[in-house]
């Protein structure tokens, strides 16, 4: 019974599905980049940071298979593991423009200077950039899944208006979810690549089916930044 | 062995990130649910303070209503009916000259009575002697001046240091003492009021206390007190002061007035 559940399962992750997901997600990444662009006006610094991501996200996204070729490599484990360290910049660079978690600036810096000692230690004594690493892509979901908690708690400690009208509530909503979700994905990332393809499929479908939410919430951040900031005038 | 570890993983893969997921979802419904309460919350005070509002600006158009009517009446009872006689004592001179001994002096002291009565009602206006001589000044000749009525029997006394506090204040302090001992010679049935004046290093406590038939527990209940007592607690609240309204263990009325100097 449980094994022919199982390949139900195997069914319906097939490659097409893995496929059919990855380009929404890929395409909506494009159309958010744009739909961002095209309201880039209305928003502040810390939106241009994330918009920032996004394009970063994207130009990794498209260049992967190019990079590859160019490089005449076997894999892209090294795009992998530099999007990972680019993505963990980025996004502190975002969370240090938050103003609500201005007072815990000090001891995000502990956090970067401990992502960056694990990264150079990993490099030098255990794996190169040509493997797959895993440990930073934990880190980064952990810590910015407490951040997203951290930012959660800050917003009920001083509420004003409704969260839901707050661009920056959509945002951490967006990451908290792609980070949590991302968890178990990053902690068996050797699996998937190891395993056969419905593992494969599995997990850069729950992947890419984050992303989406991640763009859908960050899509949604900056068309509230240009509601309200419309109101406003 | 490869196929066996691969559902594993696979069923170990999904149940982790839907369990994750799940968490997700709980910490977003809970701040929501949370900001929705707290939003809730907000507009009920809102409310409140608008109906307290509303409430405040009833109390002070009686009561500006009420000192109106009260000058007028004043005004009318006793300087009215004055001038009518000094008009009528002008008008026997003028028919009968021969009388203008008598008639002047009785002019003249209608003339005294009446200066008199318009010197009180501008003190009760404003009480000239606030500025000069201070709260404890104008409040000691206000009770001085109950107590030679002889209607009822009014102790002052303070304890520590006395100061003068700012004008406004000062003001706002007399007029509710002035308020509260009316109250209590109108509607307590009292024969002896006591007014204990307690002088700390950042309060002035004042204790109003009589020996009458005390405050109903309607009176004395915040969400059903009367426009009266309403009134007092506003006065109060302008000077940052709190206003405790209770009964005495012999059923006589206790007010406590708590004032940051």
């Amino acid at each position: 019974m449980y094994l022919v559940t199982f390949k139900y399962l195997v069914v319906l992750i097939s490659t097409e599905t893995f496929k059919l997901v990855y380009y929404i997600s890929f395409f909506l990444s494009i159309l958010s980049l744009l739909f961002c662009l095209f309201l880039l006006k209305y928003q502040g610094g810390k939106d241009i940071v994330l918009l920032l991501y996004l394009g970063i996200s994207v130009f990794f996204d498209f260049m992967n298979e190019y990079f590859v070729k160019w490089f005449e490599l076997s894999t892209n484990y090294h795009i992998l593991n530099s999007w990972s360290f680019v993505e963990f910049l980025v996004l502190f660079y975002f969370i240090l423009q938050i103003e609500e978690l201005k007072k815990y600036r000090n001891k995000f810096y502990i956090f970067l200077v401990l992502f960056l000692v694990t990264c150079v230690l990993v490099l030098t004594f255990y794996k190169s950039i040509y493997e797959l690493i895993n440990i930073h892509k934990l880190y980064s979901a952990f810590f910015y899944s407490s951040v997203s908690i951290v930012l959660f708690y800050q917003f009920l400690q001083s509420l004003k208006n409704n969260l839901l009208r707050t661009s920056l509530f959509w945002q951490n909503t967006g990451l908290f979810i792609y980070f949590t979700g991302n968890i178990m994905i990053f902690l068996m990332i050797d699996y998937l690549y190891s395993d056969n393809y419905s593992f494969f499929n599995t997990g850069w479908i729950i992947h890419n089916f984050l992303t989406i939410i991640k763009t859908i919430c960050i899509m949604m951040s900056f068309y509230i930044n240009k509601k309200y900031h419309s109101v406003n005038q | 062995m490869e196929s066996q570890s691969t559902p594993n993983f696979l069923v170990l893969l999904l149940i982790g990130t839907f369990i994750l997921l799940l968490l997700c979802g709980a910490v977003i419904f809970f701040v929501l649910l949370y900001q929705r309460r707290v939003l809730q919350n907000k507009l009920e005070i809102q409310n409140l303070q608008t109906g307290h509002q509303k409430k405040l600006l009833i109390a002070t158009i009686n009561s500006q209503e009420k000192e109106r009517t009260r000058v007028g009446q004043e005004l009318h009872d006793s300087v009215g009916a004055m001038l009518s006689a000094i008009r009528l004592n002008m008008k026997m001179i003028t028919s009968d000259p021969s009388q203008f001994g008598k008639n002047s002096d009785e002019i003249t002291s209608y003339l005294d009575e009446t200066i008199e009565t318009v010197r009180d009602i501008s003190h009760n206006l404003y009480p000239g002697g606030l500025k000069t001589f201070g709260m404890i000044g104008v409040l000691k000749e206000y009770v001085e001046k109950i107590n030679n009525s002889g209607q009822i029997k009014i102790s002052l006394s303070t304890q520590g240091e006395t100061r003068r506090l700012n004008s406004n204040t000062e003001l706002i302090i007399f007029r509710i003492l002035q308020e509260l001992l009316h109250n209590a010679i109108k509607h307590s049935r009292a024969s002896d009021i006591t007014v204990k004046m307690e002088w700390e290093d950042k309060f002035l406590d004042i204790e109003v206390q009589d020996n009458g038939v005390g405050f109903t527990s309607d009176q004395i209940d915040p969400t059903k007190r009367g426009l009266g007592l309403y009134n007092k607690s506003n006065r109060a609240e302008v000077i940052d002061a709190k206003v405790f309204f209770k009964n005495t263990e012999k059923g006589g009325a206790c007010i406590d007035l708590q004032i940051p100097i």
